[in-house]
């Protein structure tokens, strides 16, 4: 046993070693403690060095554009590029993001786990495992079944996938920092996370598989019964911003009360975080994720919908779970957070890219601790808990916002 | 948890059961046996059970015992009785070349599976027991395994490596030049 | 788009995989819990007939795991008998080693002297503790709980096999408990770890409850699911846990003491209707009486021998006998047929398992495709029992 204890003769002459080994341990833990002050020290003077993104974007943005005029291309391919970069930015976006999201996963699950998580590949805490990861599901071969429904089978991962990614387009990132900016942006993304239901039911029916189509079944029920409380727990947002635009509802957080309270919607007395906790209730449904895992529930249906899914096309359900995962809690962000307003005014040194990716990975972190922690609900349970519990409680919210928005314009 | 009154008393209602008897050889609880011709079991199993004076409901263990030597099948029915919190050993004895009993499974229905073990591994059909089928072996092997005149059939799940198989001399192992499986 | 038809030659030459449930009606269909499920605790296969989602009937199939053990047993001398009987329920092996070793010992009619039986007495009660830990793991994976296994299975268990490793150098399988007594004694300080393993477990069982035995969650998915009645269960010959879950108390410890448990005072757990979580909470509780057992073995600890006088090569006389312990799993009894050879005639095992899962088909009907993985981590059975 290679634990570093050099051979003992005897059994208690072993015990005190290692009990000398467990206190250095010990002191090494207030080590740790004091390398993650310094880190995040750090981490916050480089981020307010590099500063706002969005100057340094508009610059890019003219430099294109007189590039081209100074190359006489006609005005279609400077507009298309203007539409094509952002989109292929938040493409690289969306695979860069599962890995670091996975990995942060694997190291909290372990963590509450009493045990490590990855840490050999790549050195530093394994920060290169899902790198590994992704390399082999890419080697791995793609077995199809025989009996599959062929273009069924085929397309439900790009079915699922493409929303995940159609999603992120109206999402703000920082201050500028928009893929495109609608007027609908929020109606858009919750309109368009829906989609990937059709992709989960294919793959479900396609798979030739009893458990697969279980799986297929439940996620039908569970994911379009809670896209209602999910989209009428943000409505009392919408209704005391004045607006669906993204940006907007961001802007109207900006503003600190008295100078100096952050005025975020989670803030607001009982309305807010009514409706912050069954929008992130429902966003966990929504992405399938432990306690509401009944699609994919591991223990009873070996792996749901996606059983007979490997490869790289499992690697596509993976990455849009973790895309959708994001999306949810960077549209959490901008909804209650403030998006990309400071906590206090003080603090405003710090630029709102920064603030943003704080904010929507602590909601991260909240799905991550969720799915670690609690059992997961039978499939008739979830669905009482979505209509007798959740619905209600929206409409109660909804009719309350009412209330306290007449009486104040009185 | 076992007294020979229960026995004596079970001979008093069915005289056709006698008593086995007790080895002076035991440290502690020796299990008083009684020997239940095999028509009779039925019917003594039902006593035993509805009786208020014995209620044996609970049905501990069934098994067999293979006596080669001496042509018979031993039945062993170990009961159990919650009430009175004392134990009871019923044995059967049926021929080799027609092993065949009523079954119990009606009486007690925690008998159902291990009187199907039984047939499995021994051959020994069950009247009246309504899914009398292998158990733990396929439908389809060859042979009752636990009885001691069992030779096994190769089949294509051996290794070639098992004691009595060619390729193995007596002491169990292999013979030199012989490519089974080693 | 013809359907694609499955090509014969992707079938097995051989046995034919029998579906075991033939009247399948319109709106039914058959679902195989596969042998190969993370769910079904070994290889074990359940043919389930579904309406949707609600079980209408339930076919254990078995034989997976088939050794041949008692096949094995006749040709085999007594000690390499221990040894083998170690593989039946191995997640508690002393208990399965301590039945053997009862009965050879009436047979024998050899004196264990009291520091063998407090031994035995402490490992028995650990090794259920440890047992039980795994059904606490097990049991909140199948309801979906990830962490709780962690914690009592990586983290505590592994405590006990620590000490298993230091006492006699194996970790699963033992052949510790031996004919006449046990076979090495505990190394220096054995007790004063045991002990202090036991102080450790206290905070830590209450951890364990905060997380599984009073989580909202998981009392829903549990309460009111898979019931069995005492009439049913005595009937079926149900024993251990699952018996007292559903009302009735009968603990061989308590009732027909064996070893030194009448030395020890302690608390039998009752569970009142027989659901999954009347199951659960006898397993629970039942960790914490036997590290009460422990406790008090570990302060009384008598000096002495730890072996009776026993031959080497024992043979012992013609006879049979049926001794039984109460294992984590139920009432696990070794009956052997001696002819006065150095091995057995016959060696039947009462596999505790392998009773308790006829309940299955009774507890299953009506309820979920769910609940099925409920019930079946509240059975809690080993594989290497139901089969042997």
């Amino acid at each position: 046993m290679s634990d570093g204890i050099p051979p003992q003769t005897t059994v208690a002459e072993y015990v005190g070693a290692f009990q000398a080994k467990e206190k250095r341990k010990q002191r090494s833990w207030r080590m740790a403690a004091l390398q993650l002050v310094l880190l995040v020290i750090v981490g916050v003077v480089a981020v307010s060095l590099i500063g706002e993104l969005d100057p340094r974007v508009r610059r890019g943005a003219d430099l294109l554009r007189s590039l081209l005029v100074m190359g006489r291309a006609p005005a279609w391919v400077g507009v298309s590029l203007l539409l094509l970069i952002p989109a292929l930015l938040l493409m690289l976006l969306i695979q860069v993001i599962p890995l670091f999201l996975v990995w942060w996963e694997r190291k909290v699950a372990a963590h509450m786990q009493v045990r490590l998580g990855p840490m050999a590949v790549g050195g530093f805490h394994g920060w290169a495992q899902t790198i590994a990861d992704a390399i082999k599901l890419f080697l791995k071969e793609i077995i199809e079944p025989d009996g599959v429904d062929k273009w069924v089978f085929r397309l439900a991962p790009m079915i699922v996938f493409v929303p995940s990614y159609l999603a992120f387009a109206p999402l703000p990132f920082g201050v500028g920092l928009v893929g495109y900016s609608f007027d609908i942006g929020l109606l858009y993304v919750l309109a368009v996370s829906g989609l990937s239901t059709v992709g989960v039911l294919m793959a479900g029916w396609g798979s030739a598989n009893k458990f697969s189509i279980l799986g297929g079944l439940r996620a039908a029920a569970q994911i379009v019964s809670f896209e209602i409380p999910r989209v009428l727990s943000v409505v009392p947002v919408v209704m005391w911003a004045g607006t669906l635009s993204l940006t907007g509802i961001w802007e109207a957080q900006a503003q600190p009360l008295g100078g100096w309270f952050p005025k975020w919607f989670i803030f607001y007395p009982v309305i807010g975080q009514i409706s912050f906790l069954i929008y992130i209730i429902t966003s966990i449904a929504e992405t399938n994720r432990v306690p509401f895992d009944v699609p994919e529930a591991e223990s009873e249906l070996v792996a749901g919908f996606h059983t007979e899914y490997g490869g790289m096309k499992f690697a596509i359900f993976f990455m849009s779970e973790y895309a959708y995962v994001f999306a949810g809690s960077l549209l959490g962000a901008v909804l209650f957070l403030g998006g990309g307003s400071p906590l206090f005014p003080a603090l405003g040194f710090i630029p709102s890219w920064a603030w943003f990716l704080g904010k929507t990975l602590a909601l991260v972190f909240i799905f991550l601790w969720a799915r670690w922690t609690f059992p997961r609900f039978r499939v008739d349970r979830v669905m009482d808990l979505c209509w007798k519990v959740f619905l209600p409680w929206t409409l109660i919210n909804i009719f309350l916002t009412g209330v306290v928005l007449l009486w104040r314009g009185l | 948890m076992y007294t020979i009154d229960v026995i004596e008393k079970l001979i008093q209602r069915f005289p056709e059961v006698s008593k086995i008897p007790v080895p002076e050889k035991f440290v502690r609880d020796p299990e008083p046996q009684a020997n239940v011709p095999p028509q009779k079991l039925l019917e003594v199993c039902r006593f035993l059970k509805s009786d208020a004076a014995f209620s044996f409901d609970f049905p501990t263990h069934m098994t067999a015992v293979d006596h080669l030597k001496d042509g018979l099948f031993e039945l062993v029915y170990a009961l159990y009785s919650t009430q009175h919190r004392v134990g009871l050993i019923l044995k059967s004895h049926v021929s080799r070349t027609s092993p065949e009993i009523d079954s119990v499974s009606s009486v007690w229905k925690g008998m159902d599976w291990q009187e199907r073990e039984v047939f499995d591994l021994f051959g020994i059909r069950f009247n009246g027991h309504p899914n009398l089928k292998r158990i733990m072996l396929w439908e389809g092997y060859p042979g009752h395994p636990l009885r001691k005149d069992y030779v096994h059939v190769t089949d294509k799940y051996d290794s070639g490596l098992e004691i009595g198989t060619p390729g193995l001399d007596e002491q169990g192992l292999p013979v030199k030049g012989d490519g089974h499986g080693a | 788009m013809a359907p694609n038809p499955i090509r014969p030659s992707a079938v097995l030459q051989g046995p034919v995989f029998e579906t075991k449930i033939e009247q399948v009606g319109d709106h039914e269909m058959l679902l195989n819990l596969g042998p190969q499920h993370p769910s079904t605790h070994g290889v074990l296969r359940v043919v389930l007939k579904l309406d949707g989602e609600v079980i209408t009937e339930a076919v254990p199939d078995m034989g997976y795991l088939h050794r041949g053990v008692e096949k094995l047993a006749e040709h085999r001398t007594y000690p390499m008998n221990i040894v083998l009987s170690d593989r039946n329920d191995y997640l508690s092996a002393m208990n399965n080693n301590w039945a053997f070793c009862l009965a050879v010992e009436k047979l024998l009619k050899v004196e264990i002297p009291l520091r063998a039986e407090y031994l035995r007495v402490i490992v028995g009660e650990l090794n259920r503790v440890a047992s039980h830990m795994v059904f606490y793991g097990t049991f909140g994976i199948d309801i979906g709980a990830f962490t709780p296994f962690l914690h009592a299975f990586g983290r505590d268990r592994e405590e006990i096999l620590d000490l298993f490793e230091e006492m006699c150098g194996a970790r699963i399988t033992y052949n510790y408990i031996r004919v006449g007594g046990v076979m090495l004694d505990a190394p220096e300080g054995w007790t004063h770890r045991v002990l202090q393993f036991v102080e450790r477990m206290k905070p830590r069982l209450v951890e364990y409850d905060k997380l599984l035995t009073k989580n909202p969650i998981f009392i829903d998915r549990t309460i009111g699911v898979g019931l069995l009645s005492a009439e049913q269960a005595v009937d079926l010959g149900v024993t251990g846990p699952i018996l007292r879950a559903s009302g009735v108390s009968l603990d061989l410890r308590r009732d027909h003491p064996y070893g030194a448990y009448n030395d020890f005072q302690f608390d039998v757990p009752l569970g009142k209707q027989g659901d999954c979580y009347d199951r659960f909470l006898v397993r629970r509780l039942e960790i914490t009486e036997s590290l009460k057992i422990v406790e008090q073995a570990c302060r009384k600890f008598p000096d002495g021998p730890v072996m009776g006088k026993v031959l080497k090569m024992y043979r012992p006389p013609a006879g049979e006998v049926y001794a039984q312990v109460d294992g984590p799993r139920g009432w696990l009894g070794s009956y052997i047929v001696s002819d006065g050879t150095e091995k057995p005639y016959r060696h039947h095992i009462r596999p505790p398992s392998f009773i308790n899962l006829q309940a299955l088909s009774e507890i299953v009907k009506g309820w979920k495709m769910a609940d099925v993985v409920a019930i079946l981590g509240s059975l809690d059975f080993v594989l290497g029992e139901v089969d042997r």
